[in-house]
């Protein structure tokens, strides 16, 4: 099975990254081939073996639900690319009548 | 004094205690050597000069008793936090990101006396096998220019490699500590899953990352994992029992301990020189008494097919914080969506949007039972058979790489043949063992080649007790130097 353009386009929308045609035609040839290798994995006999997520063997344990010291908030601020006060600023996220652009 | 910066961290410890060197002169030429060979090794991102010098004085008013690494220069793979200080991860995304914390790693390093000198390339966010895919230029193998010093942790590999300094931190998520060092002629090691805690290391893969050292020798290694391991609360994953004492039985030798050694290997193509430096361990364990016993791994391929569905997979999900909103590059466009497209395409390399994309394929519906489903069941299964091995041998050994350093740009075409070149390392990761590569001699092309121990879950004691044995069988370090051949 070969990944359509289609399909390669929506896995690009999903991944919040646009390609250029070039870099797009050589990396779903490359998708294309490694996902075949991990078709390997279908060949194998799991029996009744569950999924289990966590890396270690002893799984992870939840913090305790306490406060603690938190980061700075202006030293946190102080790495954003744009920043309005004590915010993050990003273009409109809603639609407004006037496109959604400040004047 | 010259030619210190060479020295093994074992040896620096000896020279400060008998007031034969001070942390000025040590980080005074870590700093030349770094001066002199990095502009063409390209190991170093960073190099925080006079953080170094000013901390190398204080520490030369203390006793260097006090201190269990007492003025030891440590370089820092660049996905590691240091406060204040750039951490890029090797991409244009955290172009000029500077954390507003340290690791838990590099606090611990600080607290146990030992001197941040700067930070070391690395394939973008540790993605890679060869330090191709770094943005910021490519390292070279300190034994031939022409070749790839492996990958993730490069720079660090290759820092130590060339005698800038010491040891150096990297990060192993399919054996980005083990690979390098093998590749460079160094001892690198990674510790149990959950052994040092991964607050601040920038997350790949999470349930496979780990940060370990990467040194001259298996005393370096064992001296910096003493001081790196141990529980934290910033990490629910770090492991909550201390860890083993990892000094006091390191010289006991491998007399009483027991062996495996993988049956598959007769089946690989390995360079000559792997294979002989097998051949050699089988011979010493033989002759301290023991017999190795053959062991069945699970499918080698199988593995590495499962280790690279299940990092790929937590890669996509842990690499869309980077946004362009709260820290590192932002592309400007007209909506929120269009801002975060066009800034996760200039700032991630192809590499990174390659292993986004195949994450994001096996997590979407439709791939997740077949592909990160499966996956997650093969990984368990791999476990129980490494935890059924180690209830009967003690070490298993086995190459680190089937040969040593490919040359630049080799593989770059080909992806598939790139990620086969872990295959003997990401089994480890897999199954959350504790590892480590030792350098065992040389190919016929000069270059080094590395044999690498596991152990099983917890017993990093026994497998650095392992690896000294074989480096006494070796002596790697006595024998060879890079670009020299013999030493």
């Amino acid at each position: 099975m070969k990944l359509t353009n289609i399909e390669f386009g929506e896995l690009e929308t999903l991944a919040r990254v646009d390609l250029e045609p070039e870099e797009r035609d050589r990396l779903r040839l490359q998708l294309d081939r490694i996902i075949g290798f991990f078709r390997k994995l279908q060949e194998v006999e799991i029996g009744g073996t569950g999924a289990v997520i966590a890396g270690g063997s002893t799984g992870v344990k939840p913090a305790a639900d306490e406060p603690e010291d938190c980061l700075d908030r202006e030293e946190v601020l102080g790495q954003a690319p744009d920043r309005e006060g004590g915010f993050f600023r990003v273009p409109p996220v809603i639609d407004r009548e006037d496109g959604g652009r400040k004047s | 004094m010259s030619g210190l910066a060479g020295k093994s961290v074992g040896e620096l410890l000896s020279l400060y205690r008998d007031g034969a060197a001070r942390p000025a002169e040590v980080i005074g030429d870590c700093l030349d050597t770094i001066d002199s060979r990095d502009q063409v090794a390209g190991a170093f991102l960073d190099v925080f000069r006079d953080e170094a010098i000013a901390r190398a004085k204080e520490l030369g008013k203390e006793d260097p008793g006090r201190l269990p690494l007492y003025g030891i220069p440590v370089a820092v793979k660049d996905n590691i936090c240091t406060r204040g200080l750039p951490t890029t991860c090797a991409s244009k995304m955290l172009g000029g990101y500077r954390p507003p914390y340290d690791a838990t790693a590099v606090e611990r390093l600080t607290a146990a006396g030992a001197i941040i000198i700067g930070k070391t390339n690395m394939d973008e966010f540790a993605m890679g096998s060869s330090n191709e895919y770094s943005a910021y230029g490519r390292v070279r193998n300190p034994w031939n220019e022409e070749c790839t010093p492996g990958g993730s942790s490069g720079g660090s590999a290759a820092a130590v490699a060339a005698g800038m300094v010491p040891v150096a931190l990297g990060s192993d998520t399919g054996g980005s500590i083990r690979q390098p060092a093998s590749f460079c002629g160094v001892t690198g090691l990674k510790g149990t899953y959950g052994r040092v805690s991964r607050y601040g290391l920038v997350a790949f893969a999470s349930s496979f990352d780990q940060i370990g050292p990467i040194a001259s020798d298996a005393e370096g290694c064992a001296l910096l994992m003493q001081a790196l391991a141990g529980p934290d609360g910033k990490d629910a994953t770090a492991i909550e029992e201390d860890c083993p004492d990892l000094l006091s039985g390191l010289d006991v030798g491998l007399a009483g301990l027991s062996f495996g050694i993988p049956e598959e290997l007769a089946g690989w193509d390995l360079d000559p020189a792997v294979s002989s430096a097998l051949d050699e361990v089988s011979r010493a364990v033989a002759g301290s008494g023991s017999v190795p016993e053959t062991v069945t791994l699970p499918g080698m391929e199988t593995s590495i097919a499962c280790y690279y569905v299940i990092a790929n997979a937590e890669a996509s999900s842990n690499l869309a914080r980077f946004d362009g909103v709260r820290y590192g590059m932002r592309e400007d466009a007209g909506s929120l969506g269009s801002l975060y497209a066009s800034t996760r395409t200039a700032g991630f390399g192809e590499e990174v949007k390659r292993r986004i994309l195949l994450g994001t394929y096996v997590l979407s519906a439709g791939s997740y039972d077949a592909y990160y489903g499966k996956a997650l069941s093969v990984r368990e299964m791999i476990r129980k058979a490494y935890s059924d091995i180690f209830s009967r041998i003690d070490l298993l050994m086995m190459p680190s790489t089937p040969g040593p350093a490919f040359r630049l740009g080799e593989k770059l075409d080909d992806p598939v043949s790139m990620y086969l070149s872990d295959i003997f390392t990401t089994p480890a990761n897999v199954a959350g063992l504790p590892a480590i590569s030792i350098p065992a001699g040389l190919s016929a092309g000069g270059l080094p080649v590395g044999v690498q121990l596991v152990a099983a879950s917890g017993r990093e004691d026994v497998l650095l007790r392992g690896a000294r044995g074989l480096e006494k069988l070796f002596r790697f370090r006595e024998r060879f130097v890079p670009g020299g051949g013999d030493a």
